[in-house]
């Protein structure tokens, strides 16, 4: 069942002609490779993403919020245990190797995993600001995603998202229209929040960029993150919040919003592990990894 | 099987009421449980019934609450609605959300002027109520499979059976399964 191709221009015929890529198949080293490390990369986020939930289970206000924040914890380190058994099945990097790599700040995760959430208003930053920014990266890699596998989960995970998104919406509304102090915490986080998710598309897409090629990804980095400033912008500032970034401006001919120009060197610390938070998240994830693996070893006894 | 309705129309039969309960029949179809549906004289079910059909799970655009078998009783008297829900599990974060789905879509019929959606704590939810349409939409569009009671869950791409490899899934009401003949990972919907 298996399908070979003689090479790459025909598995890239392949690819232009929608085909989708199965586990099994015999798919070109650089390909694999490729798949196997934004895979890799997704699992790290959902994973660190799902400890930083974790954080704020006992700190959460109000049962409402604290059952969400409890079911966005098992959500996303759900998708990360998908997204391993997905990369593992690639034949690169067994589980247990992903993790020790990340736990030794050998594999990246996303940026905002890097920095520190200091109140509830961050939170509620992050599960809105950050949560649309991963949601609309994931749909633009759905769309078009050639490699069968991650495609099928993606499409479980984005619906999740969603979900994750609503619940963002829901806090934003309630801090919005609290007391001043609450919008006062909520304007303190937005100016911390709202670059870090910004950059989380990252730097526009190099011209030769290959999973743009190979239809991992389906849009420049550049549009998704314009699209997301056309819809944020103007939403912060209809609830009264202002936006934090000096050089804002809106271009009536074009009726578009323009950030001004961005200062990359944040993201690049983070993706060196040296974002304000890197050392103590990979800290804390090393010491629940250690400390946990009693309960490994027996799941490991006992299914032999 | 098919699910069964009980009806308690109060004397005249309510208007429309065929015309929902065939509508009714298909999001039931394959379920275990019933629905109970009481409605006084001239009271115009249907519509009320197509709100309730209308709203999604949160978790699952394109599959109705209905077909997951999370509806339990209508009741529509004097323009009043009483709508019973059992969650999936209780610690469930969509239920909050689900239920003002309900209320709103429900409220926006004609002639109703209150609606009031409760979580019944009685029965508990199985996958045994899921309807025929939700396996398939679980299956075809979104690769779940179901696990009727301790049964081999199939592999929603080859049928192939599957294996559990955690409990634990996204969400409480999911376990993670691999199937032992095509190697996909699997997520499968429990009780």
């Amino acid at each position: 069942m298996a399908r070979t191709w003689t090479d790459m221009d025909e598995f890239e015929g392949f690819l232009n002609d929608g085909g989708i890529v199965e586990v099994d198949d015999d798919m070109p080293d650089v390909y694999r490779t490729a798949v196997f490390t934004f895979i890799e990369m997704h699992a790290n986020s959902e994973y660190m993403g799902g400890l930083t939930e974790r954080d704020w289970i006992p700190k959460t206000p109000g049962l409402r919020h604290k059952m969400s924040v409890l079911a966005k914890t098992q959500d996303e380190i759900g998708h990360g245990h998908l997204l391993y058994m997905v990369a593992a099945d690639m034949g690169i990097k067994t589980r247990t190797e992903m993790l020790e790599d990340l736990m030794a700040g050998k594999s990246r995760f996303h940026n905002v995993f890097h920095y520190k959430a200091e109140t509830w208003g961050d939170q509620v930053a992050i599960a809105f600001l950050v949560d649309a920014a991963a949601l609309a990266s994931q749909q633009a890699v759905f769309k078009n995603c050639s490699y069968g596998p991650y495609r099928r989960i993606l499409k479980r995970i984005i619906s999740e998202e969603g979900f994750h998104m609503r619940l963002g919406e829901d806090r934003m509304m309630r801090i919005a229209q609290g007391t001043d102090t609450q919008k006062e915490i909520f304007q303190g986080a937005l100016d911390r929040w709202f670059w870090p998710a910004l950059q989380l598309f990252g730097p526009d897409s190099k011209p030769n960029d290959v999973l743009l090629r190979w239809h991992i990804k389906s849009e420049r980095n550049e549009v998704l993150r314009d699209k997301w400033v056309q819809k944020f912008v103007p939403m912060l500032q209809s609830y009264g919040f202002s936006v934090p970034a000096p050089d804002l401006a809106y271009d009536e001919d074009t009726k578009k919003w323009d950030v001004g120009p961005i200062d990359w060197e944040p993201l690049k610390k983070t993706l060196a592990q040296g974002g304000p938070d890197s050392a103590r998240r990979i800290g804390e994830a090393k010491a629940n990894w250690e400390g946990t693996s009693w309960a490994r070893e027996a799941l490991e006894g006992s299914a032999t | 099987m098919i699910a069964s309705l009980h009806l308690d129309t109060s004397g005249r039969d309510p208007r429309n009421l065929s015309g929902s309960l065939r509508e009714l029949r298909s999001p039931l179809a394959g379920g275990v449980h019933s629905v109970r549906i009481q409605a006084d004289g001239g009271a115009d079910i249907a519509p009320v019934l197509e709100a309730v059909f209308s709203i999604d799970d949160p978790e699952y655009p394109g599959v109705s609450i209905v077909d997951l078998g999370l509806l339990e009783h209508v009741e529509v008297r004097n323009g009043i609605v009483g709508i019973g829900l059992i969650p999936t599990f209780s610690g469930c974060p969509a239920l909050a959300m689900i239920a003002d789905d309900v209320e709103a879509a429900v409220l926006a019929v004609d002639g109703i002027d209150e609606v009031s959606v409760s979580w019944l704590r009685s029965p508990a939810w199985s996958p045994e109520r899921l309807s025929v349409r939700g396996k398939e939409a679980l299956k075809i569009e979104f690769t779940v499979a179901v696990q009727i009671g301790t049964s081999t869950p199939e592999c929603p791409l080859c049928g192939g059976p599957t294996v559990e490899k955690s409990m634990f899934g996204p969400s409480r009401c999911r376990s993670v399964h691999r199937c032992e003949a095509c190697t996909e990972t699997v997520e499968v919907m429990r009780g």
